[in-house]
C-alpha cells in the first residue's frame, strides 16, 4: 500500500508546501490577532503544524485498511473519532510539552496557552477532517484506476481465451483423431460412430458458443466435460475412465464457461496419453460457505516424462478466476506419488 | 513376396482402420500391433519387419524417438493427425506419411511406394534421419532424451544431464544415471536445447548451467567450470562469454 504522499518528490512537495502555508498563516494570526511576539509566533506555528503534518501521514494508513474492512458506515465513524480524539489529545499535550522548553516563563504567552486550547481542538478537528477527505479521495481515485486496468487485463484473456478456444480447447490433434476414429468406426461399427459424430458435433458446439466471460450452470460445464470424455473413450478404450461424484446442491450453480474442459484436457494429456495403464479422473464437488470446491483428481504413470511443460492450460485458467474474482489462490494443484490434483474454488455470490 | 508388417499405433479404432485397409493387401502380413513405444521398439528390433506403420504421439517414447533407436531398418509410414512441423519435414525428405483421416486410396498410395522400395531393397533410414535433423527446433521441444543402454532403452529428462561431450560421430551425455552415447551431432543438441539452460562451451561440450558449481580461472584465454560433482571441463574464450550471458556473470 504506497503512500501517495511518498510516491513521488512531487506529492511530498505538494504535501510540505500545503503545510507550509498553514503554517504561515497560523503564525500571522498569532502575531496580529493576538498580539504574541513573533518569535514565539512562528515557534508555536512550527511545533503544532509539523507535528501535525508528520502525524497527518500517518492518518493515510487508517484509510488504506478500511478499504478492506467492508464494514458498514457507523464502523467507519466510530474509528475516526477515536483517532481524530487520540491524535488531537496527543497533538496538544506533545505540543505545548515541547512549547515549554522554549518559551520558559513568558506570562503573556503562558495566558495564550491556556486560552487556546478550545481554538486548537477546533483547528485539529478541521485538518484531520480535510486530511481525511484527500486521503478518501485519493483511494476512491487509485482504487477506480486499479478497476480499469483489471479491466483491460480481463479483457485481453478472454481474447486469448476466445483464440485459445480455437487452437487448443478444440485442439486439433483431438479433433483429428476424433474424426480418424470416426473414420475407422463407419466400417467397424456404423451405430457407434453415429454416436460419436453427434458427441463431438455437442462438444464443439458448446465450446464454439460460450462467450468465455459469461457464466453457465456447473451441470453444463459437466456434461460438456463428459461428452470431451467419453470421446477420448472411444479412442482410448478403457485406459480412461471417469468417475463424477457431484453433490446434487452444485449442479445449478453457476461457474465461468470453458473453465473445466482444459483441466480434463490437461488430465488426459498428461496422464492417458503418456500412459499405458489404466487411468481414472475422478472429479468431486461441494458447496460450503457460499463457495464451490471442485477436485478433479486422476492418476497417471509417474516415469512417463512428459515431453511438453506442463501446465500452460492450469495457469490460463488460475490467471482467468483471479481476474474475474479479484482473489488468489483459487486454484490449487497437487501432485504426490502418482496422482495429480486440482483443486477449484468458485466464490458464489 | 510376403511382406512382414507390424502396426504401432495407440488408439484402437486407428489400428483397426489400418487392418481394414490391409485386406486389400494379401501380400501383407500383420504380424503384430503395439499400442506404446517400448513395445513397438521391442518388436521392430526382434521381428524384423519389412514394414512399420508407426504412429508419433504415443505413451513411452514417440515415433520418432523409436526412429533414432531402431538397430533393424525396417521401411516405415508415418501415421500422424497433427503436426505441421513433421509433416513438413518428411515432405521435404520425401517420406510416407499418411494423415489421418486418411481415405483407402492414399493409404494404397503410400503402402505401394514402400513395396517398392522394400522389394528393391532401398535403404531408408539416412532420408528419415535427416528429417528428423531437419525438425524444426522448437517443434521438437527437447525435454527427455531416450538412449539405448545395452538391451535396455531409458528415457532421460534433459535437466538430468550435465554435460554433452562430442565424441567421433556420436555425443556422449554425462548424466545422474551414467555416461551414454547417442548417434546426432553437437550442432543437433546446440540447436534443439533450451538454449538459456543448455550453453555450448567448448567446440566438444555443452554443458547444464544448473550443474556449475562454480568457474575458475585457468590460462589466458580459459577458463574451467567446476561441476557440482566435482568433474573439472573446460570453457573456451567464446564459451565463456555464451556462459557470461546466459547466467549473468
Amino acid at each position: 500500500m504506497n503512500h501517495p504522499f511518498f510516491k513521488s518528490i512531487q506529492h511530498f512537495i505538494l504535501y510540505a508546501g500545503a503545510w507550509i502555508m498553514v503554517t504561515a498563516i497560523h503564525v500571522a494570526v498569532l502575531s496580529f490577532f493576538y498580539n504574541i511576539l513573533i518569535t514565539f509566533s512562528i515557534i508555536d506555528g512550527l511545533i503544532f503544524n509539523i507535528l501535525f503534518a508528520l502525524f497527518g501521514l500517518s492518518l493515510w494508513y487508517i484509510v488504506a485498511y478500511s478499504r478492506y474492512n467492508k464494514s458498514p458506515m457507523l464502523n467507519g465513524i466510530i474509528t475516526h473519532v477515536t483517532s481524530a480524539t487520540l491524535l488531537l489529545l496527543i497533538w496538544i499535550s506533545l505540543g505545548d510539552f515541547i512549547l515549554s522548553l522554549f518559551t520558559g516563563n513568558n506570562l503573556q504567552y503562558d495566558k495564550f496557552l491556556s486560552t487556546a486550547i478550545p481554538w486548537r481542538v477546533i483547528s485539529g478537528i478541521f485538518y484531520y477532517s480535510i486530511l481525511i477527505l484527500i486521503y478518501y479521495i485519493i483511494n476512491y481515485y487509485n482504487d477506480l484506476q486499479e478497476r480499469s486496468l483489471n479491466e483491460a487485463r480481463l479483457n485481453e484473456i478472454i481474447r486469448t481465451t476466445e483464440l485459445d478456444l480455437l487452437k487448443s480447447q478444440i485442439n486439433p490433434h483431438f479433433l483429428f483423431n476424433s474424426l480418424n476414429s470416426i473414420s475407422s468406426l463407419t466400417i467397424t461399427n456404423p451405430i457407434k460412430a453415429q454416436e460419436m459424430i453427434i458427441k463431438l458435433s455437442d462438444f464443439l458446439r458448446y465450446s464454439i458458443s460460450q462467450d468465455s466471460g459469461s457464466f453457465v450452470s456447473l451441470k453444463k460445464e459437466i456434461e460438456n466435460a463428459k461428452r470431451y470424455l467419453e470421446i477420448e473413450q472411444i479412442r482410448f478404450g478403457n485406459k480412461l475412465q471417469h468417475k463424477f461424484n457431484i453433490s446434487d446442491n452444485c449442479l445449478e450453480k453457476l461457474v465461468p464457461a470453458m473453465i473445466l474442459q482444459p483441466l480434463y484436457e490437461n488430465a488426459v494429456k498428461h496422464g492417458v496419453y503418456e500412459s499405458t495403464e489404466e487411468i481414472i479422473i475422478n472429479t468431486n464437488c461441494v458447496s460450503e460457505k457460499g463457495v464451490l470446491k471442485i477436485k478433479i483428481i486422476n492418476n497417471f504413470e509417474p516415469e512417463a516424462k512428459s515431453r511438453e511443460g506442463t501446465g500452460m492450460g492450469i495457469k490460463n485458467i488460475s490467471e482467468r478466476l483471479k481476474l474475474m474474482f479479484q482473489q488468489n489462490n483459487l486454484l490449487k494443484i497437487y501432485k504426490e506419488n502418482n496422482t495429480f490434483t486440482v483443486e477449484l474454488q468458485i466464490p458464489q455470490n | 513376396m510376403d511382406i512382414k508388417a507390424i502396426i504401432i499405433e495407440d488408439e484402437k479404432p486407428a489400428t483397426e482402420l489400418l487392418l481394414h485397409y490391409l485386406k486389400s493387401f494379401p501380400e501383407i502380413s500383420i504380424i503384430g500391433t503395439f499400442s506404446d513405444g517400448f513395445s513397438g521398439l521391442k518388436a521392430i528390433n526382434d521381428i524384423k519387419p519389412h514394414l512399420v506403420f508407426l504412429d508419433i504421439q504415443m505413451p513411452k517414447l514417440t515415433g520418432l524417438e523409436i526412429l533414432e533407436l531402431l538397430e533393424h531398418k525396417p521401411a516405415i509410414i508415418f501415421t500422424t493427425a497433427f503436426n505441421q512441423y513433421a509433416v513438413k519435414a518428411f515432405e521435404a525428405n520425401a517420406i510416407d506419411y499418411l494423415l489421418k483421416p486418411f481415405s483407402s486410396d492414399r493409404f494404397a498410395n503410400a503402402v505401394k511406394k514402400a513395396i517398392e522400395k522394400i522389394s528393391q531393397n532401398q535403404n531408408t533410414q539416412p532420408i528419415i534421419n535427416s528429417a528428423i535433423n531437419a525438425l524444426e527446433p522448437g517443434y521438437i521441444k527437447m525435454e527427455r532424451i531416450a538412449v539405448r543402454s545395452g538391451s535396455k532403452i531409458q528415457v532421460i529428462p534433459v535437466e538430468d544431464i550435465y554435460y554433452f561431450e562430442a565424441d567421433g560421430d556420436y555425443v556422449k551425455l554425462h548424466t545422474k544415471a551414467g555416461n551414454f552415447l547417442k548417434e546426432k551431432t553437437m550442432k543437433y543438441f546446440e540447436t534443439h536445447l533450451n538454449t538459456s539452460k543448455f550453453i555450448r562451451i567448448h567446440r566438444t561440450y555443452i554443458l547444464n548451467v544448473e550443474t556449475i558449481q562454480r568457474v575458475e580461472y585457468y590460462d589466458k584465454d580459459s577458463h574451467i567450470a567446476v561441476l557440482n560433482n566435482n568433474e573439472k571441463i573446460k570453457i573456451s574464450s567464446s564459451g565463456y562469454k555464451l556462459l557470461k550471458t546466459a547466467i549473468n556473470l
